[in-house]
């Protein structure tokens, strides 16, 4: 037990420790990760330059992290989940390519550590890369003043990680963690336009309570999973954006009116359309959906594509333990998920 | 925010030559004018970036002592073909002319504005009776731009648009990873911009 010091107070107290360190947090931030419902691949510039698309998901209770503090000397990178560190601006920070770019782009002042964590390993299907991308560019503005809106920064965070670090992908992911919520956005050639759903409470609720989110247990080995270009052009690609357009649509409206029930059914109907189309998900992910199905749910998604580690579904609470019980099984995971109503939010450290 | 090009650094020129107005009658003779008053005001080197170097493009540029850079295939949008042309293009910073411009515009002055402010860019911007189709870009007290804005029907009929001219400095220009495609008005400037 350590001993108190004269005055009164236990300053060798680990908690007391923390508070002493010799790091001082500047300022931190957080975006949430997010759920595609509908709409993904409609969102990649080279489609919906020719035919508008539309894309409807929201954030949920997972978040990426960033943490600036001022060191004297050196800058430094590191990234907590991949035990990863880098000093920037030289070659070793290639190893953490979204980080270099924020920095790149920022610019923030010499004498720093830009520590992040992300919740979940790269790959996942819920934007992680995106969430980690604004939580970092949103802390390094704050950092030099620059107070981003999140259109703003949904706009930086796509330059940063499609134009400057070079991943390709569509642009949803960044203005879904930047503005947070349920989003619906709409793709064309005059731009993007975001608008944050407000559903009925009662509704939120509903959607709440039904969704569950399962995530696949990690392998011997994870497969490297292709680069996202999105669909191909062409005719066929544009005739399944179109149709894949009108359903979210029609997702978007049950929402709005708090038809939760339709609203897991518009989700199977995607799922079939995609299926149909030879675009369906990996066994593994179509054996579990249909355990889920049998077993009540109404609804889901594989998130992220192919490859993409975790599964949504849409089921009733009373039925919800039936699908956990028979999946887990399987090889499948809860994931503890709610919606997030925020979007990226940043904060001053000094104050701690 | 810091400034990258010194006053020792050689400014080079670029000029823009896209599908649009590649193939227009009025380039050849467009492009002699514009290369003349480049060479006049920049020290360093000259370059045409085309997306089709046609003949009489390649002869108004070889007669002004430019060279011709051929766009990337697949076309990379202009921000994109800058990027790729860079390696090819000594001298910082650089002066960005859209083919089609034909402002009167004294870019010898516009060099000597962008070194005394020292950002990263520096727009030459022009007022519009009539923005349609065009960005609306709006400028803030002691001529910060404040935002790029899309054309899109709720914004001023009239306003301030980008004049098809601007000197660059090559660093923000080298922001973009090679090979991407990305638009100077729609992608780059904004970004520098928002970053600050």
């Amino acid at each position: 037990m350590a001993e108190r010091s004269t005055n009164g107070t236990n300053a060798a107290h680990p908690r007391l420790q923390a508070l002493s360190e010799p790091r001082t947090l500047v300022w931190r931030a957080r975006s949430p990760l997010r759920i595609s419902f509908a709409g993904g691949g409609s969102d990649f510039p080279h489609l919906f330059r020719e035919e508008p698309g539309a894309v409807l998901c929201t954030g949920i209770s997972l978040y990426a992290t960033a943490s600036l503090y001022a060191q004297s000397d050196r800058s430094t990178f590191h990234a907590i989940d991949r035990d990863l560190r880098a000093d920037a601006g030289t070659p070793e920070a290639a190893r953490l390519p979204l980080h270099d770019a924020a920095a790149r782009v920022m610019r923030p002042a010499p004498g720093y550590l830009l520590e992040t964590e992300v919740p979940v390993p790269p790959g996942s299907g819920l934007a992680a890369s995106s969430a980690l991308l604004a939580a970092m560019l949103a802390a390094l503005g704050a950092a030099r003043g620059r107070v981003l809106n999140p259109l703003d920064l949904g706009r930086l965070t796509y330059f940063t990680e499609r134009q400057v670090a070079g991943q390709p992908g569509g642009m949803q992911d960044q203005f879904a963690t930047a503005v947070g919520g349920i989003c619906y956005m709409e793709f064309g050639p005059d731009g993007v336009h975001v608008s944050r759903l407000d559903i009925p409470d009662t509704a939120r609720a509903d959607l709440e309570s039904r969704l569950l989110l399962l995530r696949q247990d990690a392998t011997t080995e994870e497969a490297a999973r292709p680069e996202n270009h999105g669909p191909a052009g062409g005719s066929q690609s544009l005739d399944y954006l179109r149709a894949l357009r009108g359903l979210t649509q029609q997702m978007r409206s049950a929402l709005v009116d708090g038809r939760v029930g339709a609203f897991s059914l518009l989700l199977h109907e995607a799922w079939e359309m995609k299926r149909g189309l030879g675009l369906g998900a990996e066994p593994a992910v179509e054996a579990a959906y249909e355990v889920a199905l049998e077993r009540g749910a109404l609804g889901g998604k594989q998130l992220g594509g192919p490859g993409g580690q975790h599964l949504l579904v849409l089921v009733d609470p009373s039925k919800r333990r039936g699908v956990t019980d028979v999946l887990r099984t399987a090889g499948w995971s809860e994931v503890p998920a709610t919606l997030s109503t925020s979007g990226t939010q940043v904060w001053n450290g000094r104050g701690m | 925010m810091s400034a990258t090009s010194t006053d020792g650094d050689r400014a080079a020129a670029v000029v823009l030559v896209g599908p649009s107005v590649a193939t227009s009658p009025e380039l050849p003779a467009l492009l002699e004018r514009t290369l003349a008053r480049l060479r006049a005001a920049v020290p360093g080197p000259v370059a045409v970036l085309a997306s089709d170097a046609s003949e009489a493009l390649t002869r108004a540029a070889a007669s002004a002592g430019a060279t011709v850079i051929e766009d990337p295939r697949p076309p990379l949008r202009n921000a994109g073909s800058l990027r790729a042309a860079l390696d090819g293009v000594e001298g910082n910073p650089i002066v960005v002319v859209n083919g089609d411009t034909e402002i009167d515009i004294d870019f010898a002055a516009v060099l000597a504005e962008h070194r005394e402010r020292r950002g990263d860019c520096t727009v030459c911007i022009a007022q519009r009776d009539d923005l349609s189709g065009l960005g609306y870009v709006r400028v803030g007290p002691e001529g910060a731009i404040e935002s790029f804005e899309r054309p899109m029907p709720h914004l001023p009929v009239t306003g301030w648009a980008h004049a098809g001219v601007m000197v660059i400095d090559r660093a923000a220009v080298a922001l973009l990873a090679p090979g991407v495609r990305a638009s100077i008005e729609e992608d780059l400037l904004p970004a520098l911009v928002v970053a600050g």
